[in-house]
Formats: structure tokens, C-alpha cells, sequence
């Protein structure tokens, strides 16, 4: 009797008994090291009222075009950010000869006098294609459970010119100057969130930094010469909590143009839900969403609400109708997204098809589409 | 070797680093996809983070292979201390794959299950039913200064477990008495899996891996029909391992290791994973089927995943609507000296080049005009072979249109019949846009009479042009060992070759305004210009609306207003043109 029949039968009730006393064994000769943990860790981190996200700027580029050919140009996605020549570090040697030390020599006189508008104009003479350059930056205001909020800057974008603006656009230069701001969170390295720094230093040389503890040694060397002297956390891989209800995790993964880490924020809103934030998520929605739902515990175990930029993973699925961001996004149910950057024009749309429930935007100040939280535009959990 | 290059941190600051070696190690490999798949990756899927785990596929195996940190462990015994990751590995075959008759009895009620498919997607090594698919152990050894790393993996030659008392069936015996339950070939089913993943790690670290082999035995077990399990007092499995070494030996003394020359079963990519030249895809589609719609679809999948794509389109007629679109999304090349299947070798190598130039991406899609016969395209495509490796050929069709009364027939346009069935004829990939707005018979229909057409070609049903954009990867995959229909060589019929639009009677005239139209004249004038209209775009003015992006094709008017753009004027393309000035 062929085995595929024997359990066909088995199904039918015959054998039934026999099977389970062999034992529906699972014995493999190699489990001897460790037995598989499989509960939900579920750590408390608390809880907070609501939370509140002001996008400052999410057009990392304008032009995706200009972009591709800066990165193909200078040899791909394995190649260092810091040699790309993008400003402010150019060097004028040209697309892919760039270098930190080249760079940053060049504007140091200016950062240091305050005159970023004149640092960015010697970038701009000896960087490629400058005036592309944008940045991803936004402002999240939390409401503890007694009513206090506390603001945290997230990421700081890119271009020194532009973030200024958008800076002042938000009254985050005030903030800044006037100490209300109690943290700044740097989610990774890439240039569109990060080379803007000298512009927060310029604002609050004293603000308490966050970073992951994977930054290579340029963009370590760019916190100092950027005129920071306050205190800074190098978060490690894994949970850290900022304050009841509010903590950011440390995803150790590698990411193009030779970046390492990135972080996300948890936000647990009392009765509602998990809100999630990220800059770019480049280690995968999947995972990302995985691990809040395998590490932490949250109200009514729902995740509520999402912001930020969305990459789905950084593996081709190895079963292709499974490789959609919409697709993968469905199990969770979320209840509130502003999604931006680098999500996808085409992706938020099929969102908004999918009956997704996506917090429009206004489509102002440089972002493309209003299915973009976009430049400008506030999105509040509960909504 | 050094450790730095996969893990930018000292060890020691948690208490799963070599699962952070691990993943760092395979998504590095994945930053460029055609890399990763040279290396001889097919598609991973992460999940979890504390106890991380992974499914994935390599090349040449039919199989889903998971792996699982399990946890780790510092081994002092050394001369130089070291971490050693443990993982376990699964095998999990399709459900009608022979392979699971010899897995134990339990693995194949399992899989024939029909909730196998979501248990392999969501493992994570927690779901006791998926134990009898565990067959065989990674390990992951890595020295404290950084300079030595080695990948093991374990498992038996012939994992075997007997059934003392047998399993009878039907008054005879499934298994008899004393025989094995289940005789898995464990080791050699990790083979290829453990040569990725070497292979991988060598390219990570920019060296050769020391590759050696090692055995070692295990109780074999058996197990009677009360579930009692003993060991087997006169029989062993014995457990192969094979181990890649990067720097100093990390091996436990126990270890009795034999030195091979080279790495067993090592993926070689065959000429389009290791392309030294980009692909081109050629995009066809007759004027209106929502090429352009598509196209935007495909660029936003690629981009979202880093696979920059250049694009090179051609337009018949001045207005460069296409090219207006997907501004900002891309480099786009447009050539413009008529319809690129007539003049081709003119205009086509050259545009290439520039876009190469510009770009040097992995791939580029030529998007042809809706008129372009395929037939004609295809011949030049060969001559190209120079600078670019013949990709996919995709036609966008209009289910709508195609469903329409005239098309039954093709009575009334034989010209336009032809090319949209060279079109078809041609491609590889035939995409059936607007199904939605089709009954479900006249879908089915409508495939049916494809297949006629084109018999090897995917057909993928789409709604704004929206299909799973990752089949058309695994389309290409489909085709690693033979050729894609559009490779093969062919000889055309006489009365495909060499047709141009002026004796197809194709026209294309641009309408410039001066001042805003009204809804009415641009319908008017769309009514007047006769049947043989075809298309019409362009980019214009219109009355109590402002700048609007204007579509016509198959009888539907589409208006979108375009709020950052100029008006470039009106395109309209078809056979037999009558077109009227709209008075200024």
C-alpha cells in the first residue's frame, strides 16, 4: 500500500489510533543544543495618552531620476555614501571620488561661524546634483498619561538649505533654541536623514542624541564636527525605552551605500493601540512588524497606526505572489497610516485602492501626491 | 578574515551576535538582487527577531528550507575564545514531491494538510508539527577578536527511525516489523543550501573558504506502537558535516575534520544571472491597452526595491505625453523619429547608448509605440546583443477591447488585427489589462483565444495594470534551463516582415490649441475624426477644468487634471484620419 493512500485512509478514521500511538514523533538526532522558545515575549513598556507626528519634510530627493543615476553612476548600491561626492561632501573630483575628510574640511570654517546657507554653497560648487538633495525629518510630540508632552525630532534630513526652511516652516528652529525639544532620534546613517545635522546642532548644540551604536566612523566624526556637545545614547541592538508607553528598537541589519542599524519607535497609546514610527524601515515591514508583535505587549494587542516611510523587505519573497507591500501590510489591520517617502507613489495608491485606511495629505511643499502624508501635514494617534 | 566586514561592532553585546552575523551576512548579499541570485539565492523570508528565523529557496532545489537561531554559546576551551550559533534547518519539499515518501510518515500527513503552505510561510520553529521536517543543524563559530569564522552544517547520511512493531495496512504491512519508518538522505539534502550560504560568506569576507568534512554518530532510534522510544541497541546514524572556514581553525577539539579541495555542489550561474550586460524588456501593447500605466506599476515594484530601471520610450506622434508621466520616477530616453519598429536601427542603438551612459542600471525597458509590430523589433533586438542581453517581451492588452463585438471578427481593421496579433504572437508575457471590466466567461473566453494565438506565453489578468510584478521575475526563473519563447529563433512569415505604418495606413497628427477647450468640441472632434481613431493624448487646456491629461482609447474618454504640467498639445493616432481645426 502506497503511503499517500494509507493516509488518506487514516483521515477517514482508520489507522487513526495506531498513528497516534506511534507517536506523531518529531525526533531528529540533531535537537540536542538548545529546545525552541515559541511564547511571546511581550515586554511591558508602558502605556501613553496619544501621540502626534508633524512632518517636517519627506522628499529625501525631488528627482528619483537624477537619483538613480547619481547611484548607478557611482558604481551601485555597495558603495559608500561618503565617496559618493553628494553634497555637502564633495570634493569636486566628481561623481564616486568623494571623501569625508575632503568634504567636511570644506565646511568646517562655515559650520562653525553658523553659516550653513554658505557651507551648503561651497557643497553645492563641488558636489553632484546638490539641489536634488531633500531630507526625511519629522517631529513626535507625545502625551504622557498626566497630560505632559514630550517632543522628540526625528531624523533631520539632508540638504542644509532645505531643512532650514522646513525647520523654520515648522517653528522647529524655535523649539529647538528653546530647549523643548528633550530628544533628537537619529534612525540611521543614510545621507537624506542624517547630513542635515549641523543644522540641529546649529539650533541646540546641547540636545540629547540618539543613534544606533553601528555608525561607521564618518558619521560619528560628523556628530562632533557638527559642533554637538551634548549627551549621547548609542542605542544597542534590541529594545530601549525613552519613557512610559514610548521606546525604540534597534534593528542590526546591513543597508545600501555601506550603512549599518536602523532604529523604529513603539509608541503603546492607552486603549488603542501600537503606534509605529520609521524612517525607512529597511529591515522589512515583515520583520518589523514581526518583532513588535513577538517582543511587545500593547493595547488591545492591535497594531493601530503607522507613519513613515515603508520598505517591504530587503529579500525578493522566494514565493512571488507574496511580494507586495499591500499584501503584507493586510494581516495586521491597522487602523491609521501616513505613509511617505520612500513607500512608493504607486504603492500608497494601491493602498488607498486596497481600502486601506491612509491619512491624506495636502500634496504641499514639494510632496507628489496626496496619498503621501506629506510635507506640512500632522497626523494624530487616536486619529 | 575580518569579522568587520559583516558585524560593524565588538561581540558581546547580546546574547544572539551570531544571529546579527547571520542576517547581516544574507541581507548584504541581497542589497544587489542580481548578485544575490548569482550566488544562487531564490527568494528569503524573515521572521521574528529574538529567536530570528528564516525560510527560504536556492537554486537548483525544488525545496523551502528553514532555519532557526536556536541560541548560542561561548566556548572558552580554545586557545581563543569564541561564540557558537546554533541553528536548526528544516526541509520542507511540496506536498506532491516523491521526496516526502521516504520522510516520516508524520512529515507527509503534514504536508498533505492543507494547511502546510501557511505553516512553511509563518515558520518561525514553533510549531511542534513541523518537527519531523527537522533535519539538520547549522553552526556558526566565531572567534572574539574578529578573525575567524566558520559555517557548519550537520546532519545524518540516512536519517532512519525503526518501527519495532511495524505499521500494518490493509491485513498487510505499510512498514514492517523492524523496518525504518522513514530513510531521509538529511545531508545531501542541505547541500546546496550550505553552498549558498558558504559562497555567500565568501564574498562577504572577499576570501576563499577552507572547506572540510566530518562524521560522527548518534543513537538511531525506534519506536513502538505504545509511542515508546529507545535507542537502537545495534544500530547508528552517522552524521555527516561539512564546514566553509574563514581564518584560524574555530573547531572543538572533539571535531575530527578532513580538508576537501573544493566547496560540494557550489552554484555556478548560468549566462543571465552573471550577465556582464543589462537586460532590456520590451514593453508592447496596441495604442490605449495601458502600457504606460503598467509600466509605471513595474517601476514603482523595482524602485521600491533598489533595481533601477532606465526607460526608453517611443512615441508616434510629437507629443510626449509617455515621457511627461514618468517624469521624476526614472531616466527616461525618448526617441522620437516615428515608431521605433520602422526605423530602428537608427534610432534605437543610439538612444541605448545614452541611456546606458546616463545609467548604467541592470535593466532597461523599452516601451514601443502602441502601432510597433513586434515582429520587426525582435529582428533589430538581435543585432543588439552587443550591448544588452534580450529580456522579457511583454504585450498589454485591453480584455475590454479585445472582448469588444469588433474584435471577434477583425473584419473591419485587418491592419490593426495584425499587429495587435503579432503583438500577442510575440511575447513572452501577455498582460490582460482592464479584466475587471470584463464578465468572468468572456475572461475565460477571451484566454481561450489567446492561447490560440500564443501558447507558451504567461497571461496575467490586471486591473490598472496591476499584476504580482514578482511572477514576471520568477517567469524569468521558469526559463533558467530553456529559452524564453521570444529567444527562439524564427522565421517569419512573408507577410510579417518589413510592414511599415504608411502601408499599414497609420497616421499620427498633433492638434496644438491656443485657447482652452471645451468638453464639447474635444469630444466633437474625437467623434469626427471617424473610426479609425485609434488613440488620442496629450496634455491641453480645457475649459473650467485647466491643465488636464487627456486619454482616448477604445471608445473611453479619460480626463485627469495635471495640475504641475504645461499643455503640450493633442495627439491623435489611427487610420484614415479626419481631423478638423477647433476654431481658435
Amino acid at each position: 500500500m502506497n503511503r499517500r493512500e494509507f493516509l488518506k485512509g487514516a483521515s477517514l478514521g482508520i489507522g487513526i489510533g495506531m498513528l497516534g500511538g506511534m507517536g506523531f514523533y518529531s525526533y531528529s538526532p540533531m535537537r540536542k543544543a538548545f529546545l525552541p522558545q515559541t511564547e511571546r515575549k511581550m515586554t511591558d513598556f508602558g502605556v501613553c495618552k496619544s501621540v502626534k507626528v508633524t512632518n517636517i519634510s519627506e522628499t529625501s530627493w525631488f528627482d528619483n531620476g537624477i537619483f538613480m543615476k547619481n547611484v548607478s553612476g557611482a558604481g551601485g548600491l555597495l558603495v559608500d555614501q561618503y565617496t559618493f561626492n553628494w553634497a555637502p561632501f564633495g570634493n569636486g573630483k566628481g561623481i564616486g571620488k568623494g571623501s569625508y575628510a575632503e568634504g567636511i574640511a570644506k565646511l568646517k570654517p562655515y559650520i562653525q561661524k553658523g553659516d550653513l546657507h554658505g557651507a551648503w554653497a561651497v557643497a553645492k560648487e563641488n558636489s553632484v546634483d546638490a539641489d536634488n538633495a531633500g531630507g526625511y525629518s519629522c517631529l513626535v510630540e507625545v502625551e504622557a498619561m498626566d497630560g505632559q508632552v514630550t517632543k522628540y525630532l526625528f531624523d533631520c534630513g539632508w540638504n542644509y538649505d532645505w531643512m532650514e526652511e522646513s525647520f523654520k516652516r515648522e517653528g522647529i528652529d524655535t523649539m529647538l533654541a528653546n530647549n523643548e525639544i528633550a530628544a533628537f532620534i537619529q534612525t540611521h546613517e543614510h545621507m537624506d536623514h542624517y547630513w542635515a545635522f549641523p543644522v540641529v546642532a546649529k539650533y541646540a548644540p546641547n540636545i540629547h542624541i540618539y543613534t544606533p551604536s553601528t555608525f561607521y566612523p564618518p558619521g560619528k566624526q560628523y556628530i562632533k564636527d557638527s559642533g554637538h556637545v551634548g549627551k549621547w545614547t548609542e542605542v544597542k541592538k534590541g529594545l530601549f525605552p525613552l519613557q512610559p508607553g514610548v521606546a525604540l528598537y534597534q534593528f542590526e541589519c546591513p543597508i545600501i551605500f555601506n550603512v549599518y542599524g536602523e532604529m523604529s519607535m513603539y509608541c503603546n497609546v492607552k486603549d488603542v493601540g501600537l503606534v509605529s514610527i520609521t524612517g525607512c524601515c529597511h529591515q522589512g515591514i515583515i520583520l518589523f512588524a514581526d518583532t513588535a508583535h513577538k517582543e511587545l505587549k500593547y493595547e488591545k494587542d492591535a497594531f493601530y497606526g503607522l507613519y513613515g516611510g515603508l520598505h517591504i523587505s530587503p529579500f525578493d519573497d522566494w514565493d512571488p505572489k507574496y511580494d507586495d507591500l499591500v499584501i503584507g501590510l493586510k494581516k495586521w489591520n491597522l487602523q491609521r497610516v501616513g505613509c511617505n517617502h520612500c513607500t512608493g507613489l504607486i504603492t500608497a495608491q494601491k493602498f488607498v485602492d486596497a481600502g486601506y485606511p491612509v491619512i491624506k495629505g495636502t500634496a504641499r511643499f514639494r510632496s507628489k501626491t496626496t496619498n503621501y502624508l506629506g510635507n506640512g501635514d500632522i497626523i494624530t494617534f487616536p486619529g | 578574515m575580518k569579522l568587520e566586514k559583516i558585524l560593524p561592532r565588538a561581540l558581546g553585546e547580546s546574547s544572539s551576535d551570531c544571529a546579527s552575523i547571520f542576517t547581516s551576512l544574507v541581507m548584504a548579499a541581497h542589497f544587489e538582487r542580481t548578485r544575490a541570485r548569482a550566488l544562487g539565492w531564490r527568494g528569503v523570508r524573515p521572521s521574528a527577531s529574538e529567536h530570528p528565523s528564516w525560510t527560504c529557496r536556492v537554486a537548483g532545489s525544488d525545496h523551502v528550507f528553514g532555519i532557526r537561531f536556536d541560541g548560542e554559546e561561548t566556548d572558552f576551551s580554545l586557545s581563543a575564545p569564541c561564540l557558537r550559533g546554533f541553528f536548526s534547518l528544516y526541509v520542507f519539499p511540496q506536498a506532491e514531491s516523491p521526496l516526502l515518501d521516504i520522510f516520516p510518515l508524520e512529515a507527509l500527513r503534514v504536508a498533505l494538510s492543507s494547511a502546510y503552505p501557511d505553516a512553511v510561510r509563518e515558520f518561525c520553529g514553533d510549531r511542534p508539527e513541523l518537527g519531523s521536517f527537522h533535519l539538520g543543524q547549522l553552526r556558526l563559530d566565531v572567534s572574539f577578536a574578529g578573525d575567524a569564522l566558520a559555517l557548519t552544517v550537520k546532519a545524518p547520511a540516512r536519517h532512519r527511525v525503526l518501527a519495532a512493531d511495524g505499521i500494518p495496512a490493509d491485513g498487510g504491512w505499510l512498514v514492517k516489523p523492524g523496518a525504518p519508518e522513514c530513510d531521509v538522505p538529511a545531508f545531501r539534502l542541505f547541500l546546496r543550501l550550505f553552498a549558498v550560504l558558504a559562497g555567500t560568506a565568501e564574498q562577504q569576507l572577499g576570501e576563499k573558504a577552507v572547506i572540510s568534512r566530518g562524521m560522527a554518530s548518534a543513537p538511531r532510534l525506534c519506536f513502538h506502537s505504545n509511542g515508546r522510544m529507545e535507542e537502537c541497541p545495534d544500530e547508528q546514524e552517522t552524521l555527516l558535516s561539512l564546514t566553509a572556514a574563514f581564518g584560524p581553525s574555530l573547531a572543538p577539539k572533539s571535531e575530527i575534520l578532513r580538508l576537501l579541495r573544493s566547496l560540494p555542489a557550489r552554484y555556478r550561474p548560468k549566462e543571465l544571472a552573471q550577465r556582464a550586460r543589462p537586460v532590456l524588456h520590451v514593453l508592447t501593447g496596441f495604442l490605449g491597452a495601458g502600457k504606460t500605466t503598467f509600466l509605471r506599476r513595474w517601476l514603482d515594484f523595482l524602485h521600491g526595491r533598489e533595481r533601477y530601471t532606465g526607460v526608453i520610450q517611443n512615441e508616434f506622434g510629437k507629443v510626449e505625453l509617455d515621457a511627461a508621466l514618468i517624469k521624476g520616477d526614472t531616466i527616461v530616453e525618448a526617441l522620437d523619429e516615428g515608431c521605433v519598429c520602422c526605423s530602428l536601427a537608427d534610432s534605437l542603438r543610439p538612444g541605448l547608448e545614452r541611456i546606458i551612459a546616463a545609467m548604467p542600471a541592470e535593466q532597461f525597458i523599452l516601451e514601443t509605440s502602441g502601432v510597433a509590430n513586434p515582429t520587426n523589433i525582435m529582428d533589430a533586438l538581435n543585432d543588439l546583443r552587443d550591448i544588452v542581453t534580450p529580456g522579457l517581451v511583454i504585450a498589454v492588452a485591453d480584455a475590454l477591447d479585445l472582448c469588444g463585438p469588433e474584435q471577434a471578427e477583425n473584419a473591419s481593421h485587418p491592419e490593426e488585427a495584425g499587429i495587435r496579433r503579432a503583438q500577442i504572437k510575440k511575447a513572452d508575457v501577455v498582460i490582460l489589462n482592464k479584466s475587471d471590466m470584463v464578465s468572468k466567461a468572456a475572461l475565460e473566453a477571451l484566454t481561450a483565444r489567446l492561447r490560440t494565438v500564443n501558447r507558451k506565453a504567461l497571461l496575467l489578468p490586471a486591473r490598472y495594470g496591476n499584476i504580482p510584478f514578482a511572477e514576471l521575475d520568477a517567469w524569468i526563473d521558469a526559463h533558467e534551463e530553456k529559452r524564453l519563447p521570444s529567444h527562439a529563433p524564427q522565421l517569419m512569415h512573408i507577410s510579417e516582415q518589413g510592414l511599415t505604418h504608411a502601408k499599414e495606413g497609420y497616421m499620427a497628427q498633433t492638434l496644438e490649441f491656443e485657447n482652452p477647450v471645451s468638453l464639447d468640441e474635444l469630444e466633437a472632434l474625437l467623434h469626427d475624426a471617424g473610426p479609425g481613431l485609434c488613440r488620442a493624448k496629450g496634455i491641453i487646456s480645457i475649459k473650467d477644468k485647466g491643465v488636464c491629461i487627456v486619454q482616448y482609447a477604445a471608445g473611453r474618454l479619460e480626463i485627469t487634471p495635471a495640475f504641475d504640467e504645461s499643455p503640450i498639445g493633442l495627439a491623435l493616432i489611427g487610420a484614415g484620419l479626419h481631423v478638423r481645426e477647433i476654431a481658435g
